[in-house]
């Protein structure tokens, strides 16, 4: 009889503190569901500094953040960002561990647009285009690109109606040359 | 001499001085002058001063860069620039009348006492080569009579470079004055003159020059290249004052001592007795090694062929020394207050690179402490945390690595481009951050127009009626645009 009773009360102790453990794991589990969200925001933000942030498409998405959400969930190769160039795909390789299936040919030069006002007719269509709203305008007003907030995104290009918009390379500038020969 | 004082790591290489031996040249001033618009470290500078504008000699082009004589500006544009790369620079380009003895400038102010602005107006930069401004380097400096030690640089260690050599041995007086000068207005508890042991002819000037002033000393140090870098000389100094060693994060600013070349000292006098800065001495090493007092803005094929030592066919001119000098493409680019050197050779071949056998003998000659064998390693893959681990950002450049390494790896040239292509991902970086800015603002005032609908705006009325001909107008120049 004590033999038995001795079984039981063992078995009840290990089931209560097992159920106090249950509780605190459950507990720590619904922590752990909001900072895996979080964790996964850290995680995009990561991707996303490496990316040149000119919200351009061609990567086939609509902006730089899906793309890093693509690239997180794996279905989308690190070669795919054209104004990244060599130095996007060497960080994302080294981010993530990945290799590059193929390298850029060129790297593209930087560009900005350039509205030609002689043949801009003040449609407005270009300015909610623009990701970095540079362009400034209204309808039936003159028309201009704020050049240094222009990343040559090319997305103004398309829903012009007269074609005044051109891409221009950018002069190098002395702070882009390297090598400063006393360094 | 072994037992003078040496820096840590260095080479002790082979004395080549040129032209010590000859008269100083003073070469006359061209109708032409070019000033490059390019400031400490490549950093582009605005121009002061527009095109058809008349100045006087010594007014200032840009911030650190003094007109070398009176005249007017007939051009701001790109013109060929001494630099490795061979690109052209933004320059402004003076015509002034040619004079034959350009020995001062005509303008001069009378003598004051020597203060920030009067540096800054003067637009005075260091002559040992980098160009800092002089007058930010010792606006730092917090106060007069905070000042531990006044440094003036003599070292001038690097083979093929003489010029400050020169300038002690035909203007010593001159140098002390300036030196006079600076203690003056600076009231440092020591002074003291950082020289190479094996220039006994201008050590010989210098003792005749200072004499009788028991308050500068001078410095003899064994002559190891590079002991003229600044780092590297003030921590030798700060070691044989018993004092901790200069760390990585500091600058000689930080433990009070100032440390200025020994040109910038002379041109600092020069300046108190109210003199624009013009010229400067360069060696120059060719048919017929000299020195030769040239105007800021001359052009360097002009300078090579007043002094009869134009290149000939196949040779390669090259400007600074031997170790941290490099080959220019366009020999028509113009003299700046940082040209310390010239010099005419035929062009060296290039050694094939083995791999590297991990000898250390890198390590042993770095005179920062640096591990050039890892750097090297770091620089190859591009690892950027690599390479701020082992410090590529206090690489000097200097060379010795480049010297003793058995395999004959061209480590510098890695060093050079690895800091390069940093700084161009730095600056996209950059672009990238003011990108994303920009398209966080523009989202947020799409959400913003979602809950709040815009404003209708008041119709607009045109100053004339928009015809319907006048949009077909339009759209016609636009398929004709199109067509072509």
């Amino acid at each position: 009889m004590s033999t038995l009773f001795t079984v039981l009360t063992l078995a009840a102790g290990t089931a209560a503190v097992l159920y106090v453990i249950g509780l605190a794991l459950g507990r720590f589990s619904r922590r752990s569901a909001d900072s895996e969200q979080a964790l996964r925001e850290d995680l995009l933000d990561q991707i996303e500094d490496c990316l040149p942030r000119t919200q351009c498409a061609q990567c086939g998405y609509p902006g730089c953040r899906p793309y890093a959400e693509a690239l997180l969930e794996n279905r989308i190769g690190i070669d795919q960002c054209p104004p990244g160039g060599q130095l996007t795909i060497s960080r994302l390789a080294q981010l993530l561990g990945r290799q590059a299936s193929a390298s850029l040919a060129t790297e593209p030069p930087r560009q900005v647009a350039v509205i030609d006002e002689a043949n801009c007719i003040g449609c407005a269509l270009c300015l909610p285009a623009c990701p970095t709203d540079a362009i400034v305008g209204a309808h039936r007003f003159m028309h201009t690109v704020i050049a240094a907030d222009c990343t040559g995104c090319e997305l103004c290009l398309a829903p012009c109606p007269v074609d005044c918009i051109d891409l221009v390379a950018l002069a190098s500038s002395p702070e882009r040359i390297g090598w400063s020969a006393t360094s | 001499m072994n037992t003078l004082p040496r820096i840590q790591g260095g080479l002790a290489l082979k004395r080549h001085k040129p032209g010590l031996n000859t008269p100083v040249v003073n070469l006359s001033r061209p109708r032409t002058l070019v000033f490059p618009l390019i400031g400490y470290g490549g950093t582009a500078l605005q121009p002061r001063v527009r095109v058809g504008q008349t100045l006087n000699c010594g007014e200032l082009l840009a911030d650190g860069i003094a007109a070398s004589a009176s005249g007017r500006v007939s051009a701001v544009e790109a013109r060929p620039y001494a630099h490795p790369s061979g690109t052209w620079m933004p320059s402004v380009v003076l015509e002034c009348q040619p004079c034959v003895t350009a020995n001062t400038c005509e303008s001069s102010s009378k003598p004051s006492a020597l203060n920030l602005d009067l540096l800054r107006d003067a637009g005075l930069t260091g002559h040992g080569g980098a160009g800092f401004s002089t007058a930010a380097k010792l606006a730092r400096h917090a106060a007069p009579s905070q000042c531990q030690g006044l440094i003036i640089n003599a070292a001038e260690c690097e083979p093929g470079i003489a010029c400050d050599e020169a300038l002690l041995m035909h203007f010593a007086d001159e140098v002390i004055a300036g030196i006079d000068a600076l203690i003056d207005w600076l009231q440092p508890q020591q002074t003291l003159i950082a020289i190479e042991a094996d220039k006994h002819e201008a050590i010989k000037c210098l003792h005749d020059a200072i004499a009788n002033k028991q308050y500068i000393r001078l410095q003899r140090l064994q002559p190891i290249y590079p002991s003229g870098a600044e780092r590297p000389l003030v921590d030798l100094l700060l070691r044989l004052e018993g004092q901790p060693r200069l760390r990585r994060d500091e600058t000689p600013l930080d433990r009070n001592r100032i440390c200025l070349n020994l040109a910038t000292a002379h041109a600092a006098g020069r300046i108190a007795r109210g003199h624009a800065i013009t010229h400067r001495l360069i060696t120059i090493y060719g048919d017929r090694p000299c020195h030769a007092r040239v105007a800021f803005g001359t052009a360097i094929e002009t300078v090579l062929a007043d002094t009869g030592n134009s290149p000939r066919a196949g040779d390669r001119v090259r400007v600074g020394g031997a170790l941290s000098g490099y080959d220019l493409a366009d020999i028509s680019a113009p003299v700046t207050a940082q040209t310390n050197a010239l010099s005419v050779h035929t062009a060296p071949s290039v050694q094939p690179s083995r791999p590297c056998i991990r000898c250390g003998d890198c390590i042993s000659v770095c005179p920062v402490g640096l591990q050039p064998q890892q750097l090297y390693a770091y620089a190859r893959s591009a690892d950027d945390k690599g390479l701020d681990r082992q410090g590529l950002d206090h690489c000097l450049a200097c060379g010795c690595c480049d010297i003793v390494c058995p395999s004959e790896i061209a480590l510098t040239a890695s060093f050079r481009h690895a800091r390069s292509r940093r700084h161009a991902d730095r600056l996209s970086d950059r672009d990238a951050q003011l990108a994303n800015t920009l398209h966080d603002r523009h989202q947020a005032r799409l959400e913003r127009e979602q809950t709040r609908p815009t404003r209708q705006t008041r119709p607009t009325t045109p100053s004339e009626p928009i015809a319907a001909d006048g949009i077909a107008a339009a759209l016609e120049r636009a398929r004709a645009r199109r067509k072509s």
